[in-house]
């Protein structure tokens, strides 16, 4: 673990706190009465990061809380399908944007803005839609950059720019954030693909390089993506990004060591969907090492290795790995994952230190399934999958 | 109180068990049954013995090997097709036009419940297609289908409709209904028909395919008995997938209601989908979301006057517009669903005997 952990236990006219700083070979435990300084002791020790995993899960088992909100309140993040378009981005309501849009809100409970408003409550979504024209699109987006709150805009969520079938990346898109990434002073969300499959097959969308988006928007913290074909992050880097979401039925391997070689030293929050090597996905398990080393985003508190039809080796690997022991949260859902990755999760002490381990949607047999759910953390091992045949297949791929 | 009700049925259906159970609950209501079988021979069975007053229902030839043979045996097919092989529905269709005529005929007393004109406008999807459209019904394009898979694909391309259904003019249940999108660099067919030894085969489970021979077979074996193709509209989705409703109207009444979830595009309740409260599927449209579902589900079962129950299929797209996808003549076979502790029987039996002196 990175830097000191602080807990504290509240209860009747006790108020105490108890800290752990571990360093190379030694840990120091801080404890006292909250409001004071307290008292030191350092202890040398081989093995001092799982000495002092173990003193922190005595005190969490004695009802101490870890300290700071975003600590203590600290939540895997919400799993977004492919069904249905996304209502809340960034925890604000999402809202269309068109300036032919009514203004009201319509029999369906669903409201188009011809202009940006309430930006504290809300951020906003371009898309056209299958009856639509196929220059409507650009037609919004301008719309959409020319009014003058632009500059409040906290997240922009964009779905179809294709009006009937997806021939192409979203270019004009791209080009116009290029040039106006100045103009959007706040923005600290964008989302490019919020298609559901009825819309477009995921390896059917067309994409193409962002890192060029990215830089072009500094103050981003939360980037999403959808659709594999074509995608890539060539030279990634961002000073703030923290969250980096990438959802396809096919992540090809050069995307994959785009990724595993960014420099994203904020970068907290990191879900990669794997996908189908009958879609595109061609990477191997080897191509994670930099993000499995821990080297790659120090930060980095939450994992999703998802939708892998290599979910196995994932889990092995990972199972191994020195960043284990520092997340918060794993989830390897969505994948071929079978009893193999799921003893070598089982067989890992760090396994222990999540708070969360999502294997949503997988092959695990049932009494596996128990010895997991008997790990003593949050797990959920639900949507258990039978292989079809001999066949097995991630969540989402075509 | 009380009345009789004459039913031609297959015996042992598990529509007509309902049926039974649902008039045994209904005082001095009595039913007779005429098997279908019988009906075929005798016409003028169903309306021996009859008294003004008496009711007679249609009910689904259904599941019957024997029926199925001898309603295609009257329309002019020659042949024998296992049970769970796709059936063609070109002579099927024309034997049951026949048989529901006769049987009508021949009992000018009874009153139809389900009166053959409704029943054949509903089963043939494009009459179903053109009435809803004449009364301005909401429904996605639909178009007769030409007869061959490289006929259909020229008509797509030049037409540039990349996502459509293409359903079998005659048929129901989903079965042999095929998702077909496609783009310039690739193309699915979504079904639960399969290719099984050169046989097209009915399964229960949804699986796609993409390479074009296979493609074309299923298109060719579904085209070349009649079919209607329909615009493929995007479906709006809950957690679980995209869905839609079923949606029956009793008597000009909305009855039970329910949302079928797919894991896939299509969505029929005994394949891969599952039931949903349709009320909590809409709750992302709002709450006067459900109230224009049923508005529009009232217009479409309007079309099918005396019709006691129509099942109407029913879709919102992601914007939360509503199309009437279907509709169906023996839609009401959906147990376990009540309605002010009712089932869909209970409704249809009450409406006809239960009527109380004020």
């Amino acid at each position: 673990m990175a830097g000191t952990r602080r807990f504290e236990l509240v209860e009747g006219s006790s108020s105490k706190f108890w800290e752990v700083t571990v360093a190379d070979g030694s840990y120091t435990v801080t404890y006292g009465r909250i409001g004071t300084a307290g008292v030191s002791k350092t202890t040398e020790s081989a093995t001092a990061e799982a000495d002092a995993e173990k003193l922190v899960r005595e005190k969490l088992k004695k009802g101490y809380q870890e300290a700071g909100a975003a600590e203590a309140n600290w939540r895997p993040p919400v799993h977004v399908g492919t069904e249905k378009h996304i209502e809340r981005f960034l925890n604000y309501k999402v809202t269309g944007f068109n300036p032919d849009g009514e203004g009201e809100v319509d029999d369906y409970g669903r409201r188009e803005l011809p202009a940006l408003r309430d930006l504290d409550k809300l951020v906003f979504r371009v898309g056209v839609t299958y009856d639509d024209d196929p220059n409507a699109f650009v037609t919004r987006l301008d719309a959409l950059l020319a009014d003058p709150r632009v500059g409040d805009l906290r997240a922009l969520v964009i779905g179809n720019w294709f009006a009937d079938v997806c021939e192409d990346p979203p270019r004009e898109l791209v080009a116009r954030l290029l040039a106006r990434g100045k103009e959007l002073r706040s923005l600290e969300g964008l989302f490019v693909g919020d298609i559901i499959q009825e819309e477009c097959e995921i390896s059917w969308l067309h994409q193409m390089n962002y890192s060029d988006v990215l830089r072009a928007l500094p103050q981003l913290r939360e980037f999403w993506v959808r659709g594999g074909d074509g995608l890539r992050f060539l030279d990634l880097e961002h000073a703030s990004l923290r969250t980096l979401t990438v959802q396809t039925g096919g992540l090809s391997k050069g995307a994959v060591q785009d990724i595993a070689s960014a420099r994203l030293p904020e970068l907290q929050t990191l879900t990669l969907w794997f996908g189908s090597d009958n879609y595109g996905a061609t990477s191997d398990v080897s191509d994670l090492a930099p993000i499995l080393s821990g080297e790659q985003f120090p930060k980095l508190e939450h994992l999703g290795l998802q939708n892998s039809e290599d979910a196995d080796a994932i889990a092995v690997a990972v199972a191994a790995s020195p960043i284990l022991g520092r997340l918060k949260g794993l989830d390897l859902s969505m994948g071929t994952l079978t009893d193999e990755g799921a003893r070598a999760l089982l067989a890992a002490p760090a396994v222990r230190g999540l708070r969360h381990l999502n294997l949503r949607y997988h092959y695990v047999s049932p009494e596996v399934v128990k010895q997991l759910k008997g790990l003593g953390i949050e797990v959920n091992t639900a949507d258990r999958q039978e292989p079809d045949v001999d066949n097995m297949f991630a969540e989402v791929t075509e | 109180m009380g009345g009789r009700l004459v039913v031609v049925a297959s015996p042992g259906d598990k529509r007509l068990l309902a049926l039974t159970r649902a008039m045994e609950r209904v005082p001095g209501a009595t039913l007779a049954v005429v098997p279908w079988g019988d009906a075929l021979r005798d016409p003028a069975l169903a309306g021996r013995h009859a008294q003004p007053g008496d009711r007679l229902r249609i009910e689904s030839p259904g599941a019957c090997e024997d029926t199925w043979h001898a309603l295609a045996r009257r329309g002019g097919f020659e042949g024998t097709v296992p049970w769970g092989q796709w059936r063609p529905g070109r002579a099927w269709f024309t034997g049951l036009s026949a048989a529901l005529t006769d049987v009508e005929a021949a009992a000018p007393l009874l009153q139809p419940t389900h009166p053959a004109e409704g029943i054949l406008a509903m089963v043939d999807k494009w009459r179903c297609d053109a009435r809803l459209r004449e009364a301005g019904v909401p429904v996605p394009d639909t178009w007769l289908a030409p007869s061959t898979a490289t006929a259909l694909r020229a008509q797509l391309e030049e037409q540039q409709r990349h996502a459509v259904y293409v359903k079998p003019r005659w048929g129901s249940s989903g079965a042999g209904v095929l998702a077909f999108r496609w783009t310039a660099r690739a193309e699915q067919l979504t079904t639960t028909a399969r290719c099984v030894d050169g046989r097209i085969v009915n399964d229960k489970r949804l699986r796609t395919v993409t390479d074009r021979a296979t493609i074309d077979r299923l298109l060719d074996a579904v085209l070349s008995d009649g079919a209607v193709v329909q615009r493929w509209l995007p479906k709006a989705g809950v957690a679980g997938g995209p869905f839609d409703a079923r949606v029956l109207v009793v008597n000009g009444r909305v009855g039970q209601h329910i949302a079928r979830v797919g894991r896939g595009t299509v969505t029929n309740l005994h394949l891969d989908a599952s039931r949903m409260d349709l009320a909590s599927a809409l709750a992302a449209f709002g709450p006067r979301a459900i109230e224009r579902v049923f508005e529009v589900c009232l217009r479409a079962a309007a079309c099918f006057p005396g019709h006691s129950a129509v099942g109407v299929d029913v879709m919102l797209d992601p914007q939360g517009r509503a199309f009437v996808l279907e509709c169906n003549a023996w839609g009401d076979y959906l147990p376990g669903l009540l309605v002010g502790g009712l089932d869909s029987y209970d409704l249809q039996v009450r409406d006809l005997f239960a009527q109380e002196a004020a």
